[in-house]
């Protein structure tokens, strides 16, 4: 029971912030911060508590299974495994750090902060779900906070932004639905557990439905060329949101490749591998291309995603365990880093600046000291630097990838932490150091920013603490991750 | 087991904590503290060696099996000592930088720590955290505090180049791991490793960058001179040997037959950067540009030894391979003090004249007597004279490489020459003939610049006067070095 939790502490906060008047924004705040904490001790909770089993059934810890729509066998089951576990903590994490970077907003916030819920709410129930149909239900309530926080509170042709997210968004389940009617179909229920751990599909089946699932699922996680919604989406999104679309929606469509596409159709998966691995390099490759020539600075961050996500596809598509290993360590670490960039850029230093263009900093090292120095150490965390979580995750895949995929493969994504290293470092002086000639005058008058206040302190302590952790520690994480992969990938190697 | 390795590995790093809460003007104090503390905690290991001292292992990642491993032997004593020593020079080399003090020293913290793992690290995994965390302070220092506009770009190549080479290494890494399952430098030098050229290329291409050798080494001279000078001191100093060292403790013991193999290509790079490096240092006007050519190709005698050892390693007399190997350390230990100390007494002259041209100064020995008799030691030592460090190693390296490869050690003579032209060069139109009006009343060595130089020359004269204790010291730690392996399952 204390996993549904999270789900039902999420959408209880979303129905009473929702029904405060929206001039009582102070105690609305408070409210959010509650429930978000609320949310993210629970799943601390569950991780202290939850070991792995000896087989699939046991594996998961917490399970709720009860009949929801007897005509079509959908049921209401929930449980979590070491898949999933990291990714409660993630979304506990940035849900909590969201709300307090957004710790000013004072319009319409009782809205917002339903909107906020709603979407974490529906996230914490995909990483829940043990039934497709629940999975699917939970995945569509995503979709549509994503679309008013957008295109109410956001910025940068926001109208645009966000319907191209939800058109993007729909497309994908579109195809997901496809794929697990023809999963339904063919096995008769939608009982993941059973799904799981049961042959049910020819190869031949499995040949032509995991492309459809995968790239279902795929759009959501940035998959290349479909990732077209994500730069402009995280761009336009107000902070908060920005930091729960990188840092953990994106997570989603990642996480249904891993438990759905590849956990269901294992043969399927071993088909399409290497042209997965192939587009999960130039994911990568395209991506930090892309970030190095961008002049707003949400935007890089927005392709720094694109570049990060194809990390985790290239390390499904390796189909063993460390490379597996390092897909789900490295969702867990680009949520993070990429909620801290997000949150950094669209917070903390906006509202300082007023502006996100890069050509119109002017040598901001001086003048805000405190807030370079996190930005770089998030930018060297980003970059995969030794320490970091990031270098842990990537170092897993490439290992990964070094025992299944081509050496042509990692040396691909070599280039790729290449470039990455060149954006990140291009990016920091121009933001930082660069002295602008074209910067407006009043800019460069400006002696020193505001420090950062107690919430952002709070917040940017939070993630780079938690990527820190991860990078030093990994152990805490991989134990429990690699436990329930090894479960899946027995049945993949039959 | 001992956690001393452990301590003075992260004391300068428990010193950034102090400095980041410690008034701005007591930044220096902290750090320079935190490099007290390990160069006495190196010396003291050094000096009570026992074997039970020095290794210290855990378990860090057990599911990948990889070990926190972190040891001395005869191969790392000596650089780390160097880097030991290094350390509270460079912090009282800056001791009267005032400019953003507390970033400044938290960044040179950090970087000793960075170097201290470099240097004491047994296992790839953390070896390689070090590795860049050595070079990421670098990067920011260069950036933010040092001369000139071109710093932003000096910085940037630096950085680059490094970070290509670090990710070959990287890759070349795991696919080692791939097939061996192990991290472990020891347990991997005792391996059959089937050989794989890729992982061999990749891993020489981390540490060609680093060394540096031609021609990759066009990041070098740019960022030593743009570099503040306590900063090119430990750049010229310690983070060169980081490339040589990886040399010995990476190429030689865990890749024997390709070494051997590609042993004279490697001799003919080296030869070359000698040379280049040499002619190249002729060509300058800068000083500090003059110097970091005279780096290129000091430092690439030690590469020179590496592949006379490497061809000598297999049938050849053993002497030969001794003599190069025990060259190779005494001469990264020389070369990085006595360079250190050169960059540093022309970082004083620039402080008092504004200026480091080779044609801004003249007849400063009389002006000067203190600072143009440190000079003058420590030219001698880069030129490898008699009783100063340098001789000893460069002689050591030069009779190891004869005995395998006659002709490339006569055309690496070639180089001394041409090393003897620019750094005679130098002293002449610094030292000697007329002092150019301005430079009339500059001052001689302060106190506070003695105690950097005095060590310097200490250490420079003890190895060229007695290179036996030196060598003995090295000597003696070889049995642990067996002793570790040993211990290695």
């Amino acid at each position: 029971m204390t996993a549904l939790l999270m789900i039902i502490l999420s959408f209880f906060g979303a129905l009473v912030c929702g029904l405060m008047p929206a001039q009582q924004y102070r105690r609305i705040r408070w409210v959010a911060l509650t429930t978000a904490v609320a949310g993210l001790v629970v799943s601390l909770i569950c991780w202290v508590r939850y070991l792995p089993g000896d087989d699939f059934t046991t594996n998961f810890d917490d399970v709720i299974n009860f009949t929801w729509i007897p005509i079509f066998g959908a049921r209401f089951h929930t449980g979590f495994d070491g898949i999933s576990l990291p990714l409660l903590l993630l979304t506990g994490l940035v849900a909590v750090c969201g709300v307090l970077f957004t710790w000013t907003l004072d319009k319409r916030a009782n809205e917002f902060y339903a909107y906020y819920f709603a979407l974490i709410g529906g996230v914490y129930g995909v990483f829940l779900s043990l039934d497709l149909f629940l999975l699917f239900v939970f995945y569509e309530i995503a979709v549509v906070p994503k679309y008013f926080l957008i295109a109410t509170w956001g910025s940068t042709r926001k109208g645009f932004a966000a319907m191209k997210l939800v058109l993007y968004s729909f497309a994908g389940s579109g195809l997901v639905l496809l794929g697990l009617l023809a999963i339904y179909f063919t096995a008769g229920s939608f009982n993941l557990q059973l799904l799981l751990s049961r042959e049910q599909f020819t190869p031949g089946f499995q040949a032509i439905v995991f492309p459809i699932l995968f790239l279902g699922f795929g759009i959501l996680a940035g998959l290349w060329p479909f990732h077209t919604w994500a730069p402009t989406g995280h761009v336009a999104a107000p902070t908060a949101a920005s930091m729960l679309l990188a840092g953990v929606v994106m997570k989603l469509g990642a996480y249904g490749c891993l438990r759905v596409a590849i956990g269901v159709l294992p043969a399927g998966a071993k088909v399409w591998a290497p042209l997965v691995a192939l587009v999960a390099v130039v994911n990568i490759v395209y991506g930090a291309l892309a970030a190095l020539r961008q002049n707003d600075f949400k935007f890089v961050i927005g392709y720094s995603s694109v570049s990060h996500m194809g990390f985790v596809l290239l390390g499904l598509a390796t189909l063993n365990i460390t490379g597996m290993t390092g897909a789900v360590l490295q969702m867990f670490s680009h949520g993070v880093i990429g909620a801290l960039l997000f949150a950094l850029v669209g917070s903390v230093i906006y509202t300082r600046t007023k502006t996100r263009m890069l050509d119109e900093y002017h040598g901001l090292i001086n003048r805000m000291p405190t807030i370079a120095w996190m930005f770089i150490a998030a930018g060297l965390a980003s970059m995969g630097l030794p320490g970091f979580s990031g270098f842990v995750s990537e170092l897993y895949v490439l290992l990964g990838a070094w025992g299944s995929q081509s050496g042509w493969i990692v040396c691909g994504a070599g280039v790729g932490i290449l470039v990455t290293f060149g954006y990140t470092l291009v990016k920091i002086h121009e933001a930082f150091f660069r002295v602008s000639d074209t910067a407006p005058i009043d800019q460069g008058s400006v002696a020193q920013y505001a420090p950062m206040t107690i919430p952002e302190m709070v917040g940017c302590g939070l993630l780079l603490g938690a990527t820190l952790l991860i990078g030093l520690c990994p152990w805490l994480l991989t134990n429990t991750v690699s436990v329930s992969l090894q479960f899946l990938l027995e049945r993949i190697a039959n | 087991m001992s956690n001393e390795i452990n301590l003075l590995t992260f004391a300068p790093i428990a010193a950034v904590l102090l400095i980041l809460a410690a008034p701005a003007r007591l930044a220096r104090v902290m750090a320079l503290i935190g490099a007290l503390v390990s160069l006495v905690l190196t010396l003291n290991l050094l000096k009570n060696f026992d074997a039970v001292n020095l290794a210290y292992r855990a378990k860090w990642i057990p599911a990948l099996d990889i070990e926190y491993f972190v040891g001395l032997d005869a191969i790392n004593a000596l650089v780390l000592l160097l880097a030991a020593l290094l350390a509270p020079l460079v912090v009282l080399a800056s001791w009267e930088h005032d400019d953003r003090p507390r970033t400044y020293f938290a960044l040179l913290s950090v970087q000793f720590t960075g170097l201290f793992g470099v240097f004491t690290a047994l296992n790839f995994f953390h070896w390689f955290f070090f590795w860049e965390l050595a070079l990421v302070p670098a990067y920011f220092l260069i950036k933010m505090f040092g001369h000139g506009e071109d710093r932003h770009r000096a910085a940037l190549n630096f950085f680059l180049f490094t970070v290509i080479g670090s990710v070959a290494m990287l890759l070349g890494f795991l696919l080692l791991y791939q097939k061996t399952g192990t991290f472990d430098f020891i347990v991997l030098s005792k391996m059959d490793i089937e050989v794989n050229s890729f992982i061999f290329c990749a891993i020489l291409a981390g540490l060609w960058v680093k060394v540096p050798l031609v021609p990759l080494h066009i990041w070098q001279a740019p960022a030593y001179a743009a570099a503040p000078v306590p900063v090119a001191m430990l750049l010229t100093g310690a983070m060169s040997k980081m490339g040589v060292y990886g040399f010995l403790r990476l190429i030689v013991p865990i890749f024997p037959e390709q070494l051997q193999q590609h042993a004279g290509v490697l001799m003919a790079f080296a030869l070359l950067t000698i040379l280049l490096g040499a002619f190249l240092a002729i060509r300058q006007t800068d000083l500090k540009r003059i110097l970091a050519f005279s780096s290129l190709n000091h430092v690439a005698y030690c590469v020179l030894g590496i592949g006379a050892l490497g061809i000598a390693a297999h049938g050849l007399p053993l002497d030969a391979h001794e003599l190069a190997s025990q060259g190779v350390i005494l001469q990264m230990f020389a070369h990085g003090i006595a360079a250190a100390g050169l960059f540093y007494l022309v970082g004083r002259l620039e402080m008092r004249t504004g200026t480091c041209g080779l044609n801004d100064f003249g007849g400063l020995s009389a002006i000067t007597p203190g600072l143009a008799a440190a000079f003058y030691i420590l030219v001698f030592c880069s030129l490898g004279l008699p009783f100063l460090a340098g001789f000893a190693a460069e002689f050591l390296i030069f009779s190891g490489s004869f005995a395998v490869a006659p002709e490339v050690t006569v055309a690496a003579t070639l180089g001394l020459l041409a090393t003897a032209v620019f750094l005679l060069t130098m002293l002449q139109r610094i030292f000697t003939g007329v002092t150019l009006k301005p430079n009339h009343s500059i001052a001689d060595l302060t106190f506070n610049e003695a105690l950097v130089v005095v060590p310097i020359i200490f250490f420079v004269l003890w190895a060229g006067v007695a290179p036996g204790t030196w060598l003995a010291w090295s000597d003696n730690l070889q049995p642990t070095l067996q002793l570790i392996q040993k211990t290695t399952p």
